[in-house]
């Protein structure tokens, strides 16, 4: 039995709910969002079209001023966030995954901004960035997706242990160091939002 | 081995109730296909990172009722009045079943968000108050005394 049947008013007023029907059109709107399966051939021309971007990229390193490597890491990880990535342990509380990241070797952030710590996590992996070892904790909020990223502490020169943050492409980065790791959490909804889960 | 079920058999199988669910948010029928339609684009960029097939649903209705709220943040349209204390109503059996879908849709409505949303997850998904004060983050106390008012404003509504 349904609880809504325990009640006779209720059970009506449930049936009649349950009589609303979607508008037609909606399911095929949704069918055209369907995933596409069939990646392979992009990616064999995906890889000569990017060994062609990497001789360019040679190119220009060498007669461009380069970049500081924290500017340079905030550029490709936020560029990793706009791809489709998928976490490597998801649906997990926040203390799982950090048990987990340390497992496997990754930075460990125990002073996660209070703010950050009360939202469900979405997932976490573990990234490889100039033999960097770096831990990802990705958090879906009501404004957005915010990323945290934790580097090993000292990998970056001139962070602060207040946050500063800074702009990336469409993107806003906040990097601080802590005792444990060198933080930095991106986020895409503008300063106000970001500043929310500092 | 990929087990997961297909896109299409997870619209099929839950786009009907997903739509009854935005609509008793949005109560706009173009807004609550919009919030489908981006729950489902959600779901095709990252479902397959869910572990456990049963929770599917769960996720669903749970990124339906975020985006609805990130929205309404956007809008900062929230125009919804206070409850307030009521007695309850009952509704006469012979009038009960002269009460058609759209009329129960309407009179749904006219309910403030927190009473609308609990009401909406008890009749249209059969939530328990313990489901309904998971998925909305909320005391399960506060769940059962917002369902009971809600039932009440409904009635009186119906039953002018």
């Amino acid at each position: 039995m349904n609880r809504t049947e325990h009640d006779p008013i209720d059970a009506v007023l449930a049936e009649r709910l349950r009589e609303f029907m979607p508008p037609p059109g909606l399911r095929g709107r949704l069918m055209a969002l369907r995933p596409q399966t069939e990646r392979h051939p992009v990616w064999r021309w995906a890889g000569w079209v990017l060994a062609g971007l990497a001789a360019v990229a040679v190119v220009v390193v060498a007669i461009v001023p380069r970049e500081s490597p924290a500017d340079a890491m905030r550029s490709e990880i936020r560029r990793f966030l706009d791809t489709d990535f998928e976490h490597d342990l998801s649906g997990r509380p926040l203390a799982e995954l950090q048990e987990w990241l340390a497992q496997k070797g990754a930075p460990v952030i125990r002073e996660i901004p209070p703010a950050l710590a009360a939202i469900p996590p979405e997932g976490c992996r573990v990234l490889e960035w100039r033999g960097h070892r770096a831990a990802l904790i990705c958090f879906y909020t009501d404004t957005g997706s915010v990323h945290l990223v934790a580097f090993p502490p000292g990998t970056f020169d001139g962070l602060k242990s207040m946050p500063q943050i800074v702009p990336s492409g469409d993107w806003l980065v906040a990097g601080w160091t802590g005792r444990d790791a060198d933080v930095f959490l991106f986020g895409y909804e503008g300063e106000e939002n970001l500043r929310k889960f500092l | 081995m990929d087990e997961r079920p297909e896109f299409e058999s997870i619209v099929d199988a839950h786009y009907a109730a997903l739509f009854r669910y935005a609509l008793s948010l949005a109560r706009r029928e173009a807004d609550a296909c919009d919030l489908v339609q981006e729950t489902f684009s959600i779901y095709a960029r990252k479902g397959h990172q869910l572990r456990d097939p049963q929770r599917v649903k769960m996720w669903l209705l749970t990124t339906l009722r975020r985006e609805f709220l990130a929205t309404q943040r956007r809008a900062a349209h929230f125009a919804d009045e206070p409850p307030s204390e009521e007695t309850l109503e009952e509704i006469a059996p012979d009038r009960l079943h002269a009460i058609d879908a759209e009329a129960v849709m309407n009179a749904l409505f006219e309910l403030p968000l927190e009473y609308r949303e609990p009401l909406a997850l008890f009749y249209l998904e059969d939530f328990s108050y313990q489901a309904i004060a998971e998925h909305l983050n909320v005391p399960i106390g506060t769940v059962m005394s917002r369902l009971s008012r809600a039932k009440d404003r409904l009635r009186r509504i119906l039953n002018p």
